[in-house]
């Protein structure tokens, strides 16, 4: 059996696994299997201009069973009882490229596997859904944010590529904010909400002018650093300042589009089990806390798509040449496998989609919900999303 | 792998006419473990002797099938000037991101797999003469912040559950009856106890003895190197520590004073190539653990997990590497769960090995699972049980201790 073939396979095992979960958790109308007859209606694409879209992915992959398999579903609260009745869940998501968390989130932008070196300090080659949707839609810097980690993810929101210049988003790594030039904490008693990096214990060096200023961001989102410093105190982790970033930059400029990077997650990689089902725990109340900004905002209620999206998996317990959870290197069948969560206008409630897809299927769907191509994009954009 | 890699050993040297035979991508892989034949567990060298005889043409049609698919790899020419015959480490570090970076690591994976499958699985002449025994002991200060847990879930459906074991002396009798193990099959690296804490008294001779606080002072070694690279501009980011610790030596995180150099090297392996054993006792256990099934095959094991640390920003561990955050009793009850799971499945992995037994058992609340060939599977016995009558049952030693009774929480 070729190795797509056996990917194939137990991708689709666990498509299946997922499936059946879901129908035995919320009963026959989730269980609603959408097939290609059976398309949602596209009258959201009437009206591309009022269209809004929030990303978020998960910077350090989860696997199905801490997550949507019968044992994992004690971790997943918000996402089961609160966001899938109101979505769509795609059981089968497939990344076919490199399993490192900058390069595979980098390749969810874009729409192209992209082969750069995870660990250096570059900007994505081709073109990012920002780019093709600033361009094509001639919107400002700021009408599409990030918000990242800071582990190498400054060069995320504008490629290098020459047709794009000047065209990428606004990259807010919230760490930063907090942070000395050198990285270490300029607040005390703040250290625990820089941590960003799981996978080495150093981080590669980051060249410096390619991110808006700190001193910058935090004037344009009308934040006094003191007042910042006083209110990280009150959150346990970089994931929870990230989604506290995402609120205002959602309150001030009311983005068309918004990419959250989570990386809480990735704390899996210290092999401390226990950190990285808390990691998933604080994603999930993340994601809801998410959609009920969305839904509690004017600006994005009713007109705004919410994609929920791992970047990948993680290695099995059975595979010999990995250690379970803790990484994600053998490039197995489950490391490979992940899932979406999809909300909004347009898509069709308590569904789930069996057919694969693939990570890079995102960008260009991103690009249609918004009203754009991404014309050099690889993946294809998910019907199911109403496109 | 990392100790000695630079130092060419006579097998080397034997075997090169071989590797120069074979793609490159192989023989590099072949050359860093011939490379380090010197440091490696009896059991692991016969393993490598025995690929190096398969390799030997004539080969079988499976082990052919096999080669050729490393021969189908387009290594990168730039990876090809590299010399795999003195630094074959250092070579497959860069052969394993071009193989990702160019789309190649499944073709990898496919053709490392065939080559497992290309050797007998069942090796009569490495058939263990004793029967393999792994126990796992759950520290009674691991507990949950609420009622008693049930434990052992993922493994319940592998063997008998028996919600009620005491023991009288707990880790002092599974210490003793691993020593009285070891003492009637005295074979060198056969017999292991591994603890996330630390061993209050002495060894067996014949016992293999890691434990976590054990390597202290050669853990706050390796954290302060971290600090040191992470601070010097010339350190090349993650990828750059990462190949210096390639040619990391037991002596450069002071494990010198380690008279085995088999153990010096194994000590040095763990703590650098495991990701987080140098800060988390539960993870320094799971992966040791893994590492000592994977490499020395032991006949008997105790590993103890204990509390480990709260979770504290790399920033300050590397910082401040003499300073232990306090523990966290509730995460490393989680982790050591996990761990004992994970502690199963590397059991079972040994190859050849169906006749092995399977003990975990949390010594605070008296949960224990035991799974073996004539245990019945997806039980559960609800008797009061003594630990020492469930070991007994295996093997029945002479073993002398008197203990009071301890009552189950």
């Amino acid at each position: 059996m070729s190795q797509t073939t056996q990917w194939s396979r137990i991708s689709a095992e666990r498509s299946y696994d997922r499936r059946e979960f879901l129908r035995g958790l919320s009963g026959a109308a989730l269980a609603t299997t959408v097939s290609s007859v059976m398309m949602p209606q596209k009258l959201w694409a009437l009206n591309p201009d009022r269209r809004k879209t929030v990303v978020v992915t998960f910077g350090g992959g989860a696997r199905d069973q801490e997550t949507f398999a019968l044992e994992g579903q004690e971790n997943i609260p918000f996402m089961l009882k609160e966001l899938l009745p109101q979505g769509a869940f795609f059981t089968q998501v497939v990344n076919r490229g490199i399993l490192g968390h900058y390069v595979a989130t980098a390749s969810l932008a874009t729409g192209v596997y992209e082969r750069f070196n995870n660990f250096a300090d570059v900007a994505p080659p081709n073109p990012t859904v920002f780019e093709y949707f600033r361009k094509a839609r001639r919107r400002p810097t700021t009408d599409a944010w990030v918000i990242a980690p800071s582990n190498g993810f400054n060069r995320i929101g504008q490629s290098s590529h020459a047709l794009y210049s000047g065209q990428g988003a606004s990259v807010v790594l919230p760490k930063r904010l907090l942070a000395h030039a050198d990285g270490s904490a300029a607040f005390t008693g703040l250290e625990h909400l820089l941590n960003d990096n799981y996978e080495s214990p150093i981080q590669a060096p980051v060249a410096l002018g390619t991110e808006i200023g700190t001193q910058q961001i935090a004037s344009m989102l009308k934040l006094s650093m003191t007042d910042f410093a006083a209110h990280a105190t009150t959150l346990s982790s970089p994931d929870e300042l990230s989604l506290f970033i995402a609120r205002r930059v959602m309150r001030q400029f009311s983005p068309s589009l918004l990419w959250v990077t989570l990386h809480d997650i990735d704390v899996a990689h210290t092999g401390a089990f226990s950190l990285y089902v808390d990691g998933i725990r604080r994603s999930d109340k993340i994601c809801a806390e998410l959609w009920n900004a969305i839904q509690s905002d004017p600006e994005y209620k009713d007109r705004t798509n919410l994609l929920i999206i791992p970047d990948f998996g993680r290695d099995s317990d059975t595979d010999a040449g990995g250690n379970g959870f803790q990484h994600h290197r053998t490039g197995d069948a489950l490391s490979r496998t992940t899932w979406m969560v999809a909300l909004g206008p347009g898509i069709r409630q308590n569904t789930v989609v069996d057919r694969p897809i693939e990570s890079i299927d995102l960008a260009p769907s991103v690009a249609a919900l918004l009203g754009c191509d991404a014309p050099m994009a690889l993946g294809r954009p998910i019907r199911e999303l109403g496109l | 792998m990392i100790a000695f890699v630079q130092k060419q050993p006579s097998l080397a040297l034997q075997e090169l006419p071989l590797l120069r035979s074979l793609p490159i991508a192989l023989a590099a892989l072949m050359m860093q473990q011939v490379a380090r034949a010197e440091v490696m567990f009896p059991s692991e060298k016969r393993e490598l002797e025995t690929t190096l005889a398969f390799l030997t043409p004539p080969r079988s049609a499976a082990m052919e099938r096999a080669v050729q698919g490393f021969a189908a790899l387009k290594v990168p020419a730039q990876i090809r000037q590299l010399n795999w015959e003195s630094d074959a480490a250092g070579f497959v570090e860069k052969l394993t991101a071009a193989l990702w970076s160019t789309g190649q690591i499944d073709a990898f994976r496919e053709a490392a797999k065939l080559l497992i499958l290309a050797q007998p699985s069942d090796k009569p002449e490495n058939a263990t003469k004793t029967q393999r025994v792994v126990i796992v002991v759950l520290d009674k200060r691991l507990e949950s912040a609420g009622t008693a847990p049930v434990l052992f879930r993922r493994l319940r459906a592998h063997g008998t559950f028996f919600p009620m074991v005491h023991s009288g002396c707990g880790m002092e009798y599974l210490r003793s009856w691993v020593a009285a193990r070891a003492s009637a099959d005295p074979e060198p690296y056969a017999h292991w106890e591994i603890s996330g804490d630390a061993f209050q008294e002495t060894t067996h001779a014949q016992v293999v003895s890691l434990s976590f606080y054990g390597l202290q002072a050669a853990r706050r070694h390796l954290l302060t190197l971290f600090n040191t690279a992470r601070n010097s501009a010339i350190t090349g980011g993650p990828e750059g520590l990462r190949r210096s610790m390639l040619y990391l030596k037991p002596e450069d995180i002071g494990l010198a004073a380690q008279d085995d150099p088999v153990l010096r090297s194994f000590a040095t392996d763990v703590l650098i190539n495991g990701s987080g054993t140098q800060l988390y006792s539960t993870t320094f256990v799971q992966w040791t653990v893994r590492e000592a099934l994977r490499r020395a095959q032991p006949r008997t094991l105790l590993a103890c997990f204990a509390p480990r640390s709260q979770f504290a920003s790399m920033d300050a561990r590397l910082s401040h590497p003499d300073v232990e955050p306090p523990p966290d009793n509730s995460g490393s009850l989680v982790d050591a769960e996990m761990g004992s799971y994970l502690t199963y499945i590397n059991l079972r992995r040994i190859s050849g090995d169906t006749d092995a037994l399977f003990l975990v058992w949390h010594e605070g609340y008296g949960q224990a699972l035991l799974i073996g060939r004539d245990v019945p599977v997806g039980s559960q016995d609800t008797s009061r049980k003594r630990l020492e009558d469930l070991l007994a049952d295996v093997w029945n030693g002479s073993i002398e201790l008197s203990c009071e009774e301890e009552a189950l929480t």
